[in-house]
């Protein structure tokens, strides 16, 4: 690759960010996707693997005795620090992944290389998976109410819109277009959310172009008509996420927000959410006091608190909660904006329709959520998380804060959610690491161009076929607590909201619980449905025993021996492969279950032993199965001793041995 | 479990004397009772369609000229109270009521008037009648019973023996409902001398646990009382102060970060709100704080028949410190029996552990040159062969002549060649420290706290407490590497030898050895470490309201609690029985925490019968059920709590693959070596520095430093021992740490605030602490091997062999 200066430097020493005495020693290598890490140490040959694309900033240090360090911070949280012996060496690493991590092309990007062997019927088959129309089905649309408009159909009024997009059905394509024109970048009041239970709906838009007095009928006759499809209450909440002061500077500006006055039966509500640039320095402070190499408790509480991260994801919930109150309970319509209705928006109407609907804590509608509310409605992935080079203050944790509040309502309500922590660390993860092409491009028009479905693969296929690693063992559908509506106190808090140790420091084991509870109750769960299986198994075995020695009895009485052994060897044919099966179950009855006979596959407590289905999100994981230039991956080889900090996924192995 | 048919949650009346044979109910008014009823008559409550009663109601009819009153007697919540409910057939058209009271109104659908009332037995006067033919009465089967009726001592009396203890009065009561905690509970508040309960209706209380841990509130543990009416009126009820208004509902903080919120009934129940808020403060201010709630005892002693033994060695008799001793396979040592009269320490067990070479008499010699007599004793002695010791400061006033030097030094040494004096208060917060640390943060925790909205986390660290709790875990991961990994024998010494030594040498015990991380090793170690070493319970705990409180063994649960989350599988115990422990410290139903020493404890407990008898011989034996009943311990956890909740005290995440018999097998050789040369060292931050002399008495030539392979770098080292020892935390998962040892992380973020404790005040935060499905997933489990046990004997017993494997059977046959 022509960006890559040096491909290999020997004698480089990660440095443990928590105690610098501490160092590996190893060779680093760059290459087309990746940057590895290899331990010499010669019976771990530990791996650490990052992707380009997940290297947010790169910075050299001033050159020391030892070498020249590197500080190499990522996207997902993890932190590298390199020292090179050679300032040369160190500068061309430093010059070639400036230019790695930077990617101008949407080509360059990994998800265009990335090929994790499947055939085209499997790869779309897998972009299927989440359907966005079976969703509004399933919220019970079309109906009397609400249509499906294809007025936006090639983009024609927005472009950062899907083309199918529901709309009440009193909004002729006057209103909408009207309305649209009235709007920042077009983005008219759309259906995001119906509630059939009351009919009450949460739509979303961007600001008005109101400035100090403008007015536009067709925006007016199109709130009315939200208004007027929800036959149960006489007004609607129009919400403005921003700080009511950052709204009314947008006046200035000829946009702004609604007049009370102008709309008739709306009530506005301003709920204070700070911008993107707080956001990314409120983002900023959090991360450096998670940098500190042995914070103290007042360190970190103190740096916690001022960083401010943890007052934002309160006002992102308390928006979420305020709307879904408004729907629930009072009935009420609700219309929410921000600027351009495409981050605070996005976040709010996600976390309402959380609370709102159980099937989105469930694995599948959680993807759907993000499908609907971020992917479909034009949340700009490439801007927000800088897939390709562009402007630095663009970039903004949006929709990790909606992550992060889901977390948090994980755990408030530990058996509401049908996944786990897992899952939302990996789809972050992926958010960032564009291997699949999910989170491509800043809107649908723009991934449709790419022909992104054609030449990428699906995220969601890929978590889909994993399932079984991302279920919380604790979900209980019907719990009271759980069924309908979460209910939240209205009271604020700010003690329910916690530092998520898990996303923020998750690459430090050491500050990780070494033990996993989540991941002993699945073992739990599965044991317990194994025995449940082998009690099934073993009655029937019983009862054929049973049968067999009853005939038994009856052919010794009749007949001589060997037709006896054939007798039984037919029964053992019945129950395929019965006698190991059997004696193996009996010894490891009760507390083990036979599957899992090898001593370190089910009830393995520690982090480091995480099941991951996904290599790549371990700190030092095996390899990508797909990885298209492989020609620096000498040193692991096919022969690479599986480290003990990352438990393997048996396919992938498989395929790096093909590979290789 | 009432039917949905009748209001869920009976109120109880008492009629006022002007209203004497009357019946109210809240719902409907005032009804008099027939004036002179014409006959009673008792039966069983008929069934009803379709819902299963759980027990069957006694139904009471009255019978009088104009009134035909049913009353049914329901086994109620209150020890003191029936509930009844009544019907009243309408009376014939054209009678009025007598007594001008109104007549009820809104008959139900089957034409009976139904509801719920409640009131004092005496209130009305059942008088005994004669026996009437049966006119019919709805009721199957009625168990006609004649003659006398006297509900109090029948029914209701029997209800007073199971509610209340001995020596226990009920002061008042008054109908409410518990706000705060799901679900919302109708039920009664009622104010005795010992506590203040909140009755569910339709709860009953076991005769197994005398004080339920979930309704019953100790009055010693009020910390802060409160009524409210309205949405702004609130008064802080302290004794003395009258209450200025009508509350319409009280708020009591447990000084254990419980909460009870009762609202009260409104409609008539005025005065009864009002009263049993007063009740409660004065009853709160006249409880007093260090007497034993005898009747605990008595109503458990006479349930138990012959001898019981303790649930844990209480480590009153020397077999038990003897059995203990082997246990710990520490060899060298001895139970001694110096102390057996209390005459060396009062502060000190009776029994403990000091070197086998060393004699009694030079025991009693070198002891008396520590703070309060309290030396040198073993605390816990590692299978590598280290030990680790605890002892009081010097007394430095003493006049040492050689030999008892001598003594104090050989004692101390234990025959290790290395012995590391920890000071123990070093790094550590003080006493007054702690206690205002534990102020705050009960402060912090309230629910009107106002320090709970932005700036929380800054206030949760003003509190200093997580601040406490890891420096007590940095050290004692520090002590735990000296004593494992290095197998250095270790002396912690504190002046006073009874508060942080016993929390750093159980965190030590807990971080190293498996056994005390078990439910019962643990109950053992604070029972050893805590309650037989003399830590002044009474006095840390607050209870005699001395200066110096302190609550360090709160401080120790807390640290507890940190290991448990941050290594949930290696505990046999869980955060319940922790929760448990902690909320135990308040409660006065066994001597275990109401005492400050083992001396007082026992002179309470009676256990000196055997000296007494031996001053005076003409004593007689005291009597059986006396001795049987004081042995009550903490440990006692039925006393408190249900099996159901017995049961959670169990860690399902408890991986018993972590059995300390597997760990005691790999015992490495024993690095004892007796005699000099010998080395001294100081353990201070993190940083062993060597040490010329043991005792601040005179320099010792036989105790010169000399230079060893384990001595690092004299600078000060920011990093603890276990940092140096085991590289870093990230390094933790490769490394193999010496097995059995747990080094917890005690960076900022990993020191959590124990919310399941302390905000358990606040209800928002309760709802995402309670994960039912945690038990639901073990009863799951539990169901399933139940399940195959079940299967297992059909096959396995006497057949066993044919059965069990077709292959058998081949060869068998063969």
């Amino acid at each position: 690759m022509e960006h890559i200066r040096t491909p290999k430097v020997e004698n480089v020493r990660l440095v443990d960010r928590i105690s610098s005495k501490k160092a590996t020693l190893g060779t680093l290598y760059l290459t087309a996707t990746h940057v590895i890490f290899v331990e010499n140490a010669p019976d771990t040959r530990k791996e650490t693997w990052i992707l380009h694309s997940q290297i947010s900033t790169i910075e050299k240090q001033a050159t020391t005795a030892t070498g020249c360090p590197l500080l190499v911070r990522c996207k997902n949280f993890q932190l590298l620090q390199l020292v090179i012996p050679q300032e040369r060496d160190c500068h061309d690493v430093y010059i070639s992944l400036i230019r790695l991590a930077r990617p101008v092309k949407y080509e360059e990007l990994y998800c265009f290389s990335f090929n994790p062997k499947l055939d085209k019927e499997e790869r779309e088959q897998g972009w299927t998976l989440i359907d966005l129309s079976e969703e509004y089905k399933r919220m019970g649309l079309p109906n009397n109410y609400w249509q499906l408009s294809d007025v936006n159909r090639d983009y024609r009024v927005c472009d950062s819109y899907p083309t199918e997009l529901y709309v009440p059905k009193s909004a002729t394509a006057h209103i909408i277009v009207g309305s649209s024109k009235f709007r920042s970048r077009r983005r008219f009041p759309a259906l995001s959310y119906y509630y059939k239970d009351n009919h009450a709906s949460i739509c979303r838009s961007s600001q008005p172009l109101s400035g100090f007095s403008a007015r536009c009928l067709e925006d007016e006759q199109m709130l009315q008509a939200i208004r007027k499809a929800n036959p149960g209450s006489d007004f609607i909440y129009v919400v403005d996420t921003r700080p009511k002061l950052n709204a009314m500077a947008n006046r200035a500006a000829g946009k702004g927000y609604e007049n009370e006055d102008n709309y008739s039966n709306i009530k506005f509500q301003f709920i204070g959410i700070e911008n993107i640039h707080v956001m990314r320095s409120s983002l900023q402070k959090m991360l450096e006091v998670c940098e500190l190499k042995s914070p103290s408790m007042s360190d970190f509480l103190w740096g916690l608190e001022n960083s401010g991260w943890l007052r934002h994801i309160k006002a992102i919930m308390d928006a979420g909660i305020f709307i879904a109150k408004a729907v629930s309970e009072e009935g009420a319509s609700v219309l929410v904006h921000c600027s351009d209705g495409w981050d605070r928006t996005a976040q709010v109407c996600s976390v309402a329709s959380l609370l709102l609907d159980p099937h989105y804590r469930t694995l599948k509608g959680f993807m759907v959520l993000i499908e609907k509310d971020w992917i479909s409605f034009g949340h700009k992935f490439n801007h927000r998380y800088g897939n390709l080079d562009g402007d630095p203050k663009e970039i903004s944790p949006v929709i990790d804060q909606f992550i992060e509040c889901v977390w948090q309502l994980m755990e408030q309500f530990p058996c509401a959610f049908e996944f786990n922590e897992r899952f939302l660390i990996h789809i972050q993860h992926h958010i960032y690491s564009c291997q699949f092409g999910n989170f491509l491009c800043n809107s649908q028009k723009e991934r449709q161009e790419l022909k992104i479905q054609e030449r990428t693969y699906s995220l969601w296929a890929h978590l889909w076929k994993n399932r079984a690693d991302y279920m919380n063992p604790l979900f209980r559908a019907d719990h009271s607590q759980t069924r309908g509506t979460l209910r939240l106190p209205t009271t604020p808090c700010n003690f329910m909201y916690k530092f998520w140790n898990g996303m923020y420091n998750r690459f430090e084991k050491g500050l990780q619980p070494r033990q996993s509870v989540t991941d002993y109750l699945m073992a739990v769960k599965e044991e317990t449905q194994q025995l449940e299986e082998e009690l099934e198994a073993l009655e029937e075995r019983l009862e054929k025993i049973q049968k067999v020695q009853l005939n038994h009895t009856k052919v010794k009485s009749k007949q001589s021996e060997p037709s006896k052994h054939s007798g039984f060897s037919t029964s053992d044919n019945s129950t395929a492969n019965t006698p190991q099966d059997y004696s193996g179950n009996m010894k490891s009855f009760p507390s083990r279950s036979p599957s899992q006979g090898d001593e370190d596959s089910a009830l393995i407590l520690t982090q480091d032993n995480l099941k991951s289905s996904d290599p790549d999100l371990s700190a030092n994981s095996d390899q990508e199965s797909g990885v298209e230039d492989l020609s620096c991956r000498s040193p692991s080889g096919g022969e690479c001793a599986p480290s003990e900090d990352s438990a393997k996924d048996r396919d992938s192995d498989e395929a790096v041995f093909l590979t290789a | 479990m009432f039917s949905p048919r009748y209001p869920l949650f009976p109120h109880l009346f008492q009629a006022p004397p002007l209203f004497q044979n009357c019946v109210y109910s809240p719902l409907r008014g005032w009804a008099s009772l027939p004036p002179s009823p014409e006959s009673t008559e008792v039966s069983e409550e008929p069934p009803l369609a379709g819902l299963d009663t759980p027990f069957k109601r006694p139904l009471i009819v009255l019978r009088a000229p104009q009134t035909l009153l049913s009353l049914v007697l329901c086994p109620a919540p209150l020890p003191d109270f029936s509930l009844l409910d009544y019907k009243i057939q309408p009376l014939p058209k054209g009678l009025e009521h007598p007594q001008g009271f109104p007549p009820f109104t809104a008959p139900s659908p089957d034409g009976a008037r139904e509801m719920w009332w409640g009131g004092r037995g005496q209130s009305f006067n059942i008088a005994p009648q004669k026996a009437e033919p049966d006119m019919g009465l709805s009721g199957p089967k009625s168990v006609r019973r004649t003659g006398t009726l006297e509900p109090r001592s029948c029914q209701l009396g029997s209800h007073l023996a199971s509610g209340c203890l001995p020596g226990e009065q009920i002061l008042a009561w008054a109908p409410g409902v518990r706000k705060g905690l799901e679900p919302e509970l109708s039920g009664t508040l009622i104010c005795t001398n010992l506590r203040v309960s909140f009755q569910p209706c339709g709860w009953q209380r076991s005769q197994e646990t005398p004080l339920s841990s979930e309704y019953d509130f100790v009055l010693v543990n009020i910390g802060r009382l409160e009524a409210v009416s309205g949405l702004s009126r609130v008064q802080l009820l302290r004794p003395g102060s009258p209450l200025k208004f009508i509350p319409e509902e009280i708020l009591i903080h447990g000084r254990d970060f419980r909460l009870l919120r009762v609202a009260f009934e409104a409609g008539g129940l005025e005065p009864q709100a009002f009263q049993v808020t007063s009740a409660i403060v004065q009853a709160r201010a006249q409880s007093s704080q260090a007497q034993q709630y005898a009747g605990i005892s008595l109503s458990k002693a006479g349930q138990s028949s012959g001898s019981r033994k303790p649930p844990i060695p209480l480590l009153e008799t020397s077999e038990d410190w003897e059995t203990e001793r082997k246990k710990q396979g520490a060899r060298g040592w001895r139970v001694s029996t110096v102390n057996e009269r209390f005459d060396v320490a009062t502060s000190l067990p009776r029994y403990f552990w000091v070197p086998k070479r060393t004699l009694d008499s030079e025991v009693r010699r070198a002891f008396g040159h520590f703070h309060q007599g309290r030396g040198p004793r073993l605390s816990w002695h590692h299978p590598g062969g280290s030990d680790l010791l605890r002892c009081g400061g010097f007394y430095t006033a003493s006049d040492p002549n050689k030999e008892h030097i001598r003594a104090v030094e050989s004692m101390l040494q234990a025959g290790h060649s290395d012995v590391v004096l920890v000071d123990t208060v070093d790094e550590l917060p003080s006493l007054t420290d702690v206690q205002l640390a534990h102020l705050k943060l009960r402060a912090l925790c309230l629910p009107d706290s106002s320090a709970a909205e932005e700036k929380w986390l800054s206030a949760l660290e003003g509190t200093r407490w997580l601040d406490y709790v890891r420096s007590c875990l940095r050290k004692a991961s520090d002590i735990s590497v000296l004593v494992t990994s290095r197998v250095r024998s270790v002396v912690l010494q504190e002046r006073g030898d009874r508060d942080f030594n016993g929390l750093l040498s159980s965190l030590v015990q807990l971080l190293s050895a498996p056994e005390a991380r078990t439910l019962l090793g643990f109950q053992s170690l604070v029972q050893r470490e805590w309650v037989a070493a003399g830590h002044p319970f009474l006095t840390r705990l607050g209870v005699t309201g001395a200066s110096e409180e302190a609550p360090v063994f709160l401080l120790f649960l807390d640290c507890v609690w940190q290991l448990l989350h941050q290594f949930p599988a290696e505990f046999e115990f869980s955060e319940f029985f922790l929760l448990a422990l902690h909320d135990s410290a308040r409660v006065p139903d066994t001597l275990t925490f109401l005492r400050d020493t083992p001396w007082e404890r026992g002179k309470q407990s009676g256990q000196f019968n055997s000296y007494t008898q031996i001053c005076t011989p003409g004593y007689s034996q005291p009597p059986a059920g006396n001795s049987v009943n004081l042995q009550l311990s903490v440990w006692d956890w039925d006393l408190r709590y249900s099996s159901e909740q017995i049961l959670q005290f169990h860690n399902p995440g408890y991986d018993p693959e972590h059995c300390p018999d597997s760990w005691l097998l790999r015992q490495q050789p024993s690095f004892m070596v007796p005699g000099p040369p010998s080395s001294v060292w100081l353990f201070s931050r993190g940083v062993l520095t060597p040490l010329n002399q043991l005792c601040p008495w005179r320099d010792s030539p036989s105790l010169l430093a000399v230079s060893s392979r384990w001595l690092p770098r004299p600078a000060i080292s920011s990093e603890s021992l276990a940092d140096q020892e085991w590289g870093l935390p990230s390094h933790w998962g490769a490394c193999p740490l010496p097995p059995g040892l747990l080094l917890p992380g005690y960076l900022g973020p990993q020191i959590r605030l124990w919310r399941r404790c302390y905000l358990r005040g606040r209800p928002e935060v309760q709802k995402g602490l309670s994960a039912p499905t945690i038990s639901g997933l073990q009863d799951e489990l539990s169901h399933l091997q139940e399940l195959l046990r079940r299967w297992t004997p059909r096959v396995s017993p006497e057949d066993h062999s044919k059965k069990r494997d077709p292959n058998t059977i081949l060869s068998q046959s063969h």
